[in-house]
């Protein structure tokens, strides 16, 4: 198996995202451990409280990060993961960063952000051995010319495990349904456009829709943060569910950036109409008969008159979206391609042969692996080793049988060096 | 239920102690102050090739092998029914408290089996391994070995909130009367014993002082080479007096054996924590990573002759850079003709004469001959040390009374265990 680490931000975007990639290597057959950086989030945001002069609150968050740091190191030290992924805002300081390489541990970045907006990934992209980006050109010229060659374009996906049609309550209909929804924050463009749209049974749900007094009585539970289970409700329960990438500025509606956000893929994931602005690189992502785009306002409205009455126009291309996402765009796949890309270009990255089982198992004991296999979502070739690992890191007590079997394996490191 | 059959009154403790033959001596008092609380049944875990002996040391307490070590004897096909069958056995007693004595990753991984809130010492909890906070402010001491105040018996009984007093632990040393000196050929760590040729020596002293006794020699076969070696080396006429028992005796065989000595020579071993076990009288030699103040015999009145150099106590692992300086005090003129019963005016001074002895803490050594450097730190960490543990009454010195303490004591919730 190959034992990934994945470091998640402290918060974020892209901390769901985490998340699923966790899902998918495990689904890709890979042993996982997360990094739950956003269980320090707390700690930071009190430094945030302090008051205290700029210079020291900056020298705090320094130390801080470091902290982090040297505790993701400790992590991987334990856990000795054939790969480090990091998703972007992973809190991993350029000096951890090299003591990983120094140790041949290698390190990936799935940066999931625009590159435009945040351009930091100039002074980290070279630290990380492998670099996944959801742009093409000229984000890979950028890179190319600071020296980072390993660069893969890996775009968003869908979890179907998260994002799936539902069958909703009629309470949950009510609750989270509307003809025309959207899920997401208020940026400039999306309040322009949706201003537009308040003559329709519109339910506007997230964050950042304040000093909008147009768009308030729309906005559901006072723009409160929606969890990601009610998100995937809210794209059930709803007839037409809008998705217009973000953009600060207003002058343009439809801003016709390159990346596809992740919400494309959860809509479509979830069985869900949709109407997405028109992207770059979404075309060979989607067709035209998987997901309804339009390029303008006048677009957006002339696509909302025409698909508001007409559902079954809407379930076709909705069943075609999820059956596309289920072929091609789950996180799984993703991960897989990651996995593919690490052994095309670092040296000696593969499944680690597996750690022998103990010789003469007794046959009970055999099944009681074979269960514990199946209990800890490992793979029935799972090595000894593996298996070993996966038990550390559960809570105590453990079974007799799986503290047997760890207390096995470590009689073995101990005595076979 | 094993043990007593005191009904559901009744409760278990369980001593986990998976090291060697001499740790199991030096578990006594933290053993024997468990089995002093009423209704209470103790059970001790430890190598199956030490159960044998430790039903002798400690036939009030029952016994749980597993296979800890190398060469535990159990072959590979029985050691998982064993550890399931055991695991088993300790986890369906529900003991109330579990001692944790090591640092090892399989006693780690056997506390594991328990829940973390019954577990003392070396725990773990929630998959992280955690130190309780005496083992912790204890192992802090022991990284300052050379004023390491603490005997490594009292470390451990000092785990239990009011252990028995300390001259409970062992009898008072009495010669058998047998005209019988016993030598210790070696222990594990062959730096920390003395070579046949200044053993020799010490030898002939004692042979001198003693009126020609019987010398038997004792270890395992390993140090049958070496025995051979001393006979060749001593005079012919106390050569005569020399019985090689080495290979020729088990374990269980040795507890009679040193009954009937008058004397016991030895480096910091096993058998010389039997000794004091059993009272006999105990002649014991420190030197290189052995230090008396830490794993001296334990009671009144066994001598010790410590190696008293700034390089004292070493890494037992690292290489040492002095030509093994520490061996020659041994072989100086001097002692050894205290040794044999003559006046001796200039003691060196890297050498110290010591007695052992015991105060409200535990057991200790009084410096007899010699001046032992930074004996005023060693003291003072003592008495502070008595002071946390409610002791008073303890000799006074100068240490660093703050070295016990660090930031997290201060600033943190107490650990756990």
């Amino acid at each position: 198996m190959i034992r990934v680490l994945v470091v998640l931000p402290l918060y974020g975007g892209s901390l769901p995202v985490g998340r699923c990639a966790a899902r998918g290597l495990r689904e890709a057959g890979c042993l996982v451990e997360t990094f739950e950086a956003p269980a320090f989030y707390s700690a930071f945001t009190a430094l945030e409280d302090l008051r205290v002069g700029a210079e020291r609150y900056e020298a705090l968050q320094n130390a801080f990060l470091q902290v982090i740091s040297q505790a993701v190191l400790s992590k991987a030290d334990a856990f000795a993961p054939d790969l480090v992924l990091c998703l972007a805002q992973a809190p991993l300081s350029p000096l951890a960063l090299k003591r990983l390489r120094a140790k041949k541990v290698p390190t990936a970045m799935w940066f999931v952000e625009d590159f435009r907006l945040f351009p930091y990934w100039r002074a980290f992209a070279p630290l990380y051995d492998l670099f996944a980006v959801i742009q093409k050109e000229p984000f890979f010229t950028e890179l190319a010319a600071i020296g980072v060659q390993n660069v893969l374009y890996l775009p968003l996906a869908a979890d179907p495990s998260l994002h799936r049609p539902l069958r909703l309550s009629a309470e949950e209909k009510k609750e989270f349904g509307s003809t025309l929804s959207f899920m997401g924050a208020g940026y400039p463009n999306r309040r322009k456009a949706f201003v537009e749209l308040l003559r329709h049974d519109f339910k506007i749900w997230g964050t950042e829709w304040e000093g909008e007094p147009r768009l308030a009585p729309l906005v559901q539970r006072q723009g409160a943060r929606i969890s990601p289970e009610d998100t995937v409700r809210i794209y059930n329960a709803s007839a037409i569910n809008l998705n217009l990438h973000s953009s600060v500025r207003t002058a343009e509606i439809v801003s016709r950036g390159d990346f596809v956000n992740p919400r494309t893929f959860e809509l479509a994931a979830c069985e869900a109409f949709q109407l997405v602005d028109q992207r770059v690189l979404l075309d060979e992502l989607f067709t035209p008969e998987e997901l309804a785009r339009f390029d303008s306002l006048p677009g957006l409205l002339a696509a909302v008159a025409h698909y508001r009455d007409r559902p079954d126009e809407r379930r076709r291309m909705a069943a075609k979206a999820r059956e596309r996402v289920l072929a091609e765009h789950t996180y799984a796949r993703r991960m897989s391609a990651l996995l593919a890309f690490a052994a095309e270009r670092l040296p000696d990255f593969g499944p680690r042969p597996p750690a022998a089982w103990p010789e003469h198992m007794p046959e009970d004991m055999r099944l009681a692996v074979t269960r514990l296999l199946e209990e800890l979502q490992l793979p029935a070739d799972a090595g000894f080793d593996d298996l070993s690992a996966a038990l550390r890191t559960k809570n105590s007590p453990l079974t007799e049988v799986e503290t047997a079997l760890l207390f096995l394996e470590e009689w073995k490191k101990l005595y076979s060096g | 239920m094993e043990g007593k059959t005191f009904g559901e009154t009744v409760r278990h403790v369980l001593v986990v102690q998976l090291a060697r033959f001499g740790d199991l001596l030096q578990s006594k008092r933290l053993l024997l102050s468990l089995a002093a609380e009423p209704d209470t049944t103790v059970h001790l875990c430890l190598d199956v090739s030490l159960a044998s002996l430790a039903s002798l040391v400690y036939p009030q307490v029952q016994i749980h092998a597993i296979p800890c070590h190398r060469n535990a004897g159990v072959a590979p096909r029985d050691m998982l029914p064993l550890l399931l069958r055991e695991g088993a056995r300790l986890a369906g007693l529900r003991c109330e408290q579990v001692y944790f004595l090591n640092a090892s990753p399989l006693s780690y991984a056997l506390a594991a089996l328990f829940p973390p809130e019954t577990a003392r010492g070396y725990v773990r909890d929630k998959g992280q391994n955690l130190r309780g906070p005496w083992t912790r402010l204890a192992a802090r001491l022991l990284r300052r070995r050379q004023t390491s105040p603490l005997n490594l018996v009292d470390f451990w009984a000092w785990q239990h909130p009011a252990p028995i007093a300390p001259e409970q632990v062992n009898p008072l040393p009495g010669a058998a009367g047998s005209g019988r000196v016993g030598v210790v050929m070696a222990g594990r760590e062959t730096r920390r014993s003395l070579p046949p040729e200044t053993l020799a020596l010490v030898i002939q002293a004692v042979f001198q002082a003693r009126g020609g006794p019987r010398l038997v020699c004792l270890g395992s076969g390993a140090e049958r080479p070496l025995a051979r070696r001393l006979a060749r080396l001593l005079p012919p006429r106390t050569a005569e007096c020399l019985e090689d028992a080495t290979g020729r005796t088990s374990l269980e065989d040795l507890p009679e054996i040193l009954r009937g000595l008058d004397l016991l020579l030895s480096p910091d071993t096993g058998i010389m924590h039997l000794a004091a076990h059993l009272g006999t009288p105990v002649l014991a030699f420190f030197l290189a990573s052995a230090r008396c103040f830490e794993t001296g015999p334990y009671g009144w009145g066994h001598r010790v002759w410590q190696a008293n150099l700034p390089c004292v106590p070493c890494l037992e692992s690292a290489p040492c850079p002095r030509k093994h300086a520490c061996l020659a005090p041994f072989a100086r003129k001097d002692p050894l003709a205290l040794l044999a019963g003559r006046s001796a005016p200039d003691w060196p001074e890297d050498l110290l004469g010591c007695v052992t002895a015991l105060d409200a803490l535990g057991g200790t050594c009084r410096v007899v001959d010699g001046r032992e450097r930074r004996a005023e730190e060693r003291l003072g960490l003592r008495s502070a040390l008595g002071a946390y543990l409610g002791i008073s009454g303890l000799e006074e010195g100068c240490g660093e009374t703050a070295a016990l303490y660090e930031e997290t004591d201060w600033m943190l919730p107490p650990g756990k265990g």
